[in-house]
């Protein structure tokens, strides 16, 4: 689905599914660098199990245009943009990496609006490392490398893929390399720049956190304690993943969602 | 934060796309000889058949051992994905019958292996695509030959009895320049030798039984997605960039990136022409591929050795091999592939075809058959085999003359196998 934000084309992926009034909505949000590919398995299930699925291109992402978003609380205002354009009144929302920490921004800014959150690879705060900051900041490619490296455990790296024939790391980096200059070193200080103290008290809805058991880039430790603040929190362990949960473990990270988002 | 490093190649080769068996603990890769798979219920059935989840319906399209040979080989060319295929054949067939359609063309090589230039010359014609052979070193001619009907241009990393080096960064700039993908066959050179992709080349294929498997005793091939290639900005494959009917109203290239091209060869190319793969071939394949790294290494070693040692026998009028400074290609092979040019070469007996047929019989260690790329060493006169469907006008411009021979060097100790041409040399001038 394609519509018009702020003058610039957004694309939004909805399973190839007609939204409808009535039925629930879940949103998908991309990590650093994405778009909405990372979510397709999910968001054709999910599209075909009574939601409303919407996996946007974040501005200057994937199929989207305009500028990237400077901020996760600005990213998570085009979220609640995007909704009210959508006639949308409330949704989960599902986050991976620096999506997380924008599903967790809209759950603590919007709360009347966020029904469930699911936080996938999260930690705050979500330091980024000097040498993949500069990296970026230089649109060097050994940023992509750093990322795709540190960002999947060494198993993934060696394979052993559940999609059969597609390899992990090398889809990953064509991902990334399909990125404006500038792209994503915005994102990476966007997720570096994050700090939100009080979410914990204004955050309603449940939330659950799934990390990668072996994730090098965000914590599970962070995650776990972070859940454990919440009034509704839920930490899961995604077993034999670093931190690209979805695409290294994606039945494990469907079962999470299935639970976490329940049947509508 | 320590500086990241990839997995090397000789690492990736045993390892890649294999993980113990979660079951059994089996080291090696499981044969999984089953045509079908336990849905866990009706839910998980539905949403594997909607692309909604990941996981196994039928052998034909994916099963968990062609799986591993798949991303392996995805994981040695430094592509987003493979597909693999009953042979080298239907790999070529999935890859050209994925981008391209009736009224559509192709700008080819003329330097191909005579099966590829059959179904290119005269099979594929009859579903309506056609080919435009051109000289592999007139990089004007590809361009020149490209049509608003074009779709891929297609060539082979090393030619094949002739030993052409393509040029592969300037094939790869006007394929683009066009808006067309560059579909290389990388049989000959491996990855080992050759990473197409580092050439811009945006899809690659292999007959996996040759140097791949190394063992000859199974048949396979692989087609291999890039992911670079922008379907979508070519204005060429509006077939990637639409919902497909025939798969759940699937956009292949807005739903899974990078990876379109991989996810419709499989989609509907593995589903609807069925040259799969067989579990057991692919296990055979696994084993050759554990060793590639050692084998390519010494197959080159060997082949220049005997190579060096041909172009010095007076019973031999010319060597052609990209690896002796003698062939034209010398110094482009020296860049594009300076761990070698392989170990497939031709040369001409003095005395033409009478000359060559009384050497080939009078070998005793190298084996007369129609295969490359086996651990042990090969001979064979293509005019009358792997060529003979070519008039004289094809054959001249394939570089292939009546009194050609072309050797695959194997493993052997290289001596013994100096020793065999020599003596067979000798009888051939008698």
């Amino acid at each position: 689905m394609e519509l018009q934000l702020d003058g610039h084309r957004v694309f939004v992926a909805t399973g190839h599914q007609e939204l409808e009034p009535g039925k629930p909505t879940i949103v998908f949000i991309h990590g650093a660098g994405m778009d909405h590919t990372v979510w397709t398995l999910f968001s054709r299930y999910f599209a075909r199990r009574g939601y409303n699925v919407l996996a946007p291109d974040l501005p200057a992402h994937g199929r989207s245009g305009g500028a990237p978003l400077p901020s996760v609380p600005a990213m998570a205002e085009w979220i609640d943009t995007l909704l009210a354009t959508l006639g949308i009144e409330r949704a989960a929302v599902v986050g991976h990496s620096m999506g997380s920490l924008v599903a967790f921004e809209f759950a603590a800014s919007f709360p009347a609006r966020a029904t469930r959150a699911v936080l996938l690879g999260f930690a705050l705060p979500m330091a980024v490392g000097p040498p993949l900051l500069e990296a970026a900041r230089n649109n060097d490619p050994a940023a992509i490398d750093m990322m795709v490296i540190f960002g999947h455990d060494f198993r993934s790296q060696l394979g052993g893929n559940r999609v059969s024939g597609v390899h992990v790391v090398n889809s990953a980096k064509r991902l990334l390399e399909r990125n404006r200059p500038g792209v994503l070193f915005n994102d990476l200080n966007a997720c570096n720049d994050y700090a939100n103290d009080s979410a914990a008290q204004t955050i309603q809805c449940p939330v659950v956190f799934g990390s990668g058991a072996r994730d090098k880039m965000t914590s599970p430790r962070v995650a776990a304690a972070m859940a454990q603040g919440l009034a509704h929190g839920r930490f899961e362990v995604i077993e034999n993943s670093g931190h690209g949960v979805m695409a290294e473990q994606p039945e494990s990270t469907h079962r999470l969602l299935v639970a976490a988002l329940g049947s509508a | 934060m320590s500086s990241p490093r990839y997995i090397g190649f000789d690492t990736l080769s045993l390892h890649a796309g294999q993980r113990p068996d979660p079951t059994t603990g089996a080291r090696a890769t499981p044969i999984y000889q089953t045509t079908s798979y336990v849905f866990e219920d009706s839910d998980q059935a539905a949403s594997l058949f909607d692309l909604g989840r990941s996981g196994h319906v039928y052998s034909r399209i994916s099963n968990p051992t062609i799986g591993v040979v798949e991303e392996r080989i995805a994981a040695l060319e430094g592509g987003v994905g493979a597909v693999a295929t009953a042979s080298g054949m239907a790999a070529i067939h999935l890859a050209i019958a994925t981008l391209a359609g009736s009224s559509h063309h192709i700008v080819a090589s003329r330097a191909l292996y005579g099966g590829t230039h059959n179904l290119l010359a005269y099979t594929l014609p009859r579903f309506g695509i056609t080919t435009t052979f051109v000289d592999p070193h007139d990089i004007d001619a590809f361009a020149a030959a490209i049509t608003p009907q074009t779709r891929m241009i297609y060539g082979e990393t090393i030619g094949n009895p002739g030993g052409e080096i393509l040029d592969l960064p300037a094939l790869a700039e006007v394929a683009h320049a066009a808006g067309l993908p560059l579909v290389i066959d990388a049989t000959l050179s491996t990855p080992c030798l050759v990473k197409p992709f580092d050439w811009g080349a945006d899809i690659v294929v292999h007959s996996l039984t040759k140097f791949i498997g190394g063992h000859g005793v199974a048949v396979g091939g692989v087609v291999v997605d890039s992911g670079r290639f922008d379907w979508e900005a070519s204005g060429r494959f509006a077939h990637l960039c639409e919902p497909y009917a025939g798969f759940h109203d699937v956009n292949f290239v807005e739903d899974f990136g990078p990876a379109a091209f991989c996810a419709r060869a499989r989609a509907e190319g593995l589903r609807d022409f069925g040259a799969a793969l067989s579990p057991a071939n692919a296990f055979y394949l696994l084993q050759g591929l554990e060793t590639l790294p050692l084998r390519m290494a010494r197959h080159v070693a060997n082949a220049e050795a005997i190579a060096t040692f041909l172009e010095s026998n007076e019973a031999v009028e010319k060597v052609t091999y990209a690896g002796l400074p003698s062939h034209r290609d010398y110094a482009l092979g020296q860049r594009l592939s300076p761990k070698g040019c392989g170990a497939v070469f031709s040369f001409d007996i003095r005395g033409g075809l009478e000359a060559g047929r009384k050497f080939i019989d009078a070998l005793e260690l190298f084996s007369h058959l129609a295969n490359v790329g086996d651990a042990k060493s090969l001979v064979i006169h293509p005019a009358s085999t792997t060529h003979h469907r070519m008039d004289a006008a094809a054959l001249a411009a394939a570089g292939v003359s009546p009194g050609l021979v072309r050797l695959s060097v194997g493993l052997e100790d290289p001596q013994d196998l100096i020793d065999d041409l020599g003596r067979a040399l000798y009888r051939s001038q008698k």
